[in-house]
């Protein structure tokens, strides 16, 4: 078949080939202008919102310091509550400081603890349990039952008691301690203390004793001879 | 041979070519002005969405800088949060058996003549096994119209005479009952 050739439109073609050119660059311009214009704008947008996030994440972390000092006002320090914290669960079990709980509550209660022995098949590897004989008047034993909890500086809970007073008062009870590091992980943008936290913090530090090691100064306060003579 | 376009028989045609190439034109023109009216506010765009971004980088890298120098106390509430759920988790779990006993004493008293607590043992659920001594069986009647008084059995979701012993020594005779139940919990925080 032969193609008609339309001469005319050919020249006018011809006479407008500037435009045309111009209007296909033109096109191809808007169209990559678009696109990458889109590309761009999708990136910068999901940028600012992830760091926005991280940025908001991380001032509420940085809040941390100034609530730091608010809480020390209210008389909660969190380099002395994480040692009493530490003293109540270590982070690995400390046998001496199990019997020198034993002997605190004893002294501390007036129920004197005469026996105990390691419950093997309740104990875990953070959980001691021990089966404690003590004796004493209701009163001692019922101050024991007030104070047990965190007296003895290490966190006691108790399983069962079994409290006597035919002939001789005898009392027998299931105590456990704890140690182990905990295994949840705090998010530090929840940066404030409940008001229950703060009571259960207080409660602790009334009753907790925290024996602070301090380093013996050396006494250079006096004058030094050299020549003794 | 050149050849002649006869513009006569074919106007029509050659006047639509024309029209065709002057509406390409007009168009081409309205093309450049949306193209400029679209680009210019989209560079602004961009341009405020960078200095946006670089303004979030800054506030990023000085709170680093800033946590970095404080993140031992960062650590510190993060080990002390960890701390007391652990130690809230443990205490939760925990019975708590002085307002059990305190109440069992304080029920005891108000029945007249008052029982003897001879034994008291309780389980971390709650399973309650005590013993009372009395010294004759009017008390023991007495007590058991005191027991069944709301006062209290309301501390109590069961309760039953599990055993009655009687012993004597040296003609004084006395009388143990042993009941056995298992105690309503106790709102703590109402004390």
């Amino acid at each position: 078949m032969k193609l008609k050739i339309d001469y005319y439109f050919f020249k006018l073609a011809k006479e407008n080939l500037i435009y045309l050119i111009f209007f296909g660059v033109l096109v191809l311009i808007f169209v990559f202008f678009s696109l990458n214009f889109v590309k761009k704008t999708t990136q910068t947008n999901s940028n600012i919102t992830k760091i926005s996030q991280e940025v908001e994440n991380m001032k509420k972390r940085s809040q941390l310091v100034a609530y730091k000092q608010e809480i020390v006002n209210e008389g909660i320090d969190f380099e002395k509550t994480n040692k009493l914290f530490t003293k109540l669960i270590p982070n690995e079990e400390d046998y001496f400081s199990v019997i020198a709980a034993l002997e605190k509550i004893s002294v501390e209660t007036n129920f004197l603890i005469i026996n105990y022995s390691i419950n093997l098949k309740s104990s875990t590897k953070d959980k001691l349990s021990l089966t404690v004989e003590g004796k004493g008047d209701q009163d001692a034993f019922f101050n024991f039952l007030k104070d047990y909890r965190y007296i003895g500086g290490r966190l006691i809970t108790v399983d069962k008691i079994d409290y006597r007073t035919t002939g001789f008062t005898q009392v027998k009870l299931i105590v456990n301690f704890y140690s182990g590091k905990t295994t949840q992980q705090t998010s530090s943008t929840n940066s404030k203390l409940t008001e229950d936290e703060k009571k259960l913090i207080k409660t602790i530090q009334k009753k907790v004793k925290l024996e602070l090691k301090f380093e013996e100064a050396s006494s250079s306060s006096y004058p030094v001879k050299s020549n003794p003579f | 041979m050149k050849k002649g376009i006869n513009l006569i028989i074919k106007q029509k045609k050659y006047l639509h070519y024309e029209n065709f190439f002057k509406t390409l034109r007009k168009l081409l023109l309205i093309l450049v002005v949306i193209f400029f009216v679209i680009s210019i506010p989209s560079f602004l765009l961009i341009i405020q969405s960078n200095k946006k971004l670089d303004a979030l980088y800054l506030e990023k890298k000085n709170l680093l800088e800033y946590l970095t120098a404080n993140k031992k106390v960062e650590a510190e509430f993060v080990y002390l949060k960890n701390k007391q759920t652990q130690i809230t988790k443990i205490i939760n779990e925990d019975v708590n058996f002085l307002p059990y006993c305190n109440l069992l004493t304080d029920s005891l008293k108000q029945a007249s003549p008052s029982p003897t607590l001879d034994a008291i043992i309780i389980t971390k659920d709650r399973t309650i096994n005590f013993t009372l001594r009395f010294d004759d069986p009017n008390s023991i009647i007495s007590f058991l119209k005191f027991a069944e008084s709301e006062i209290f059995l309301n501390n109590f979701s069961q309760l039953y005479i599990s055993q009655f012993n009687l012993e004597s020594k040296k003609g004084n005779q006395a009388y143990q009952l042993l009941l056995i139940g298992k105690l309503n919990p106790i709102d703590e925080t109402k004390n």
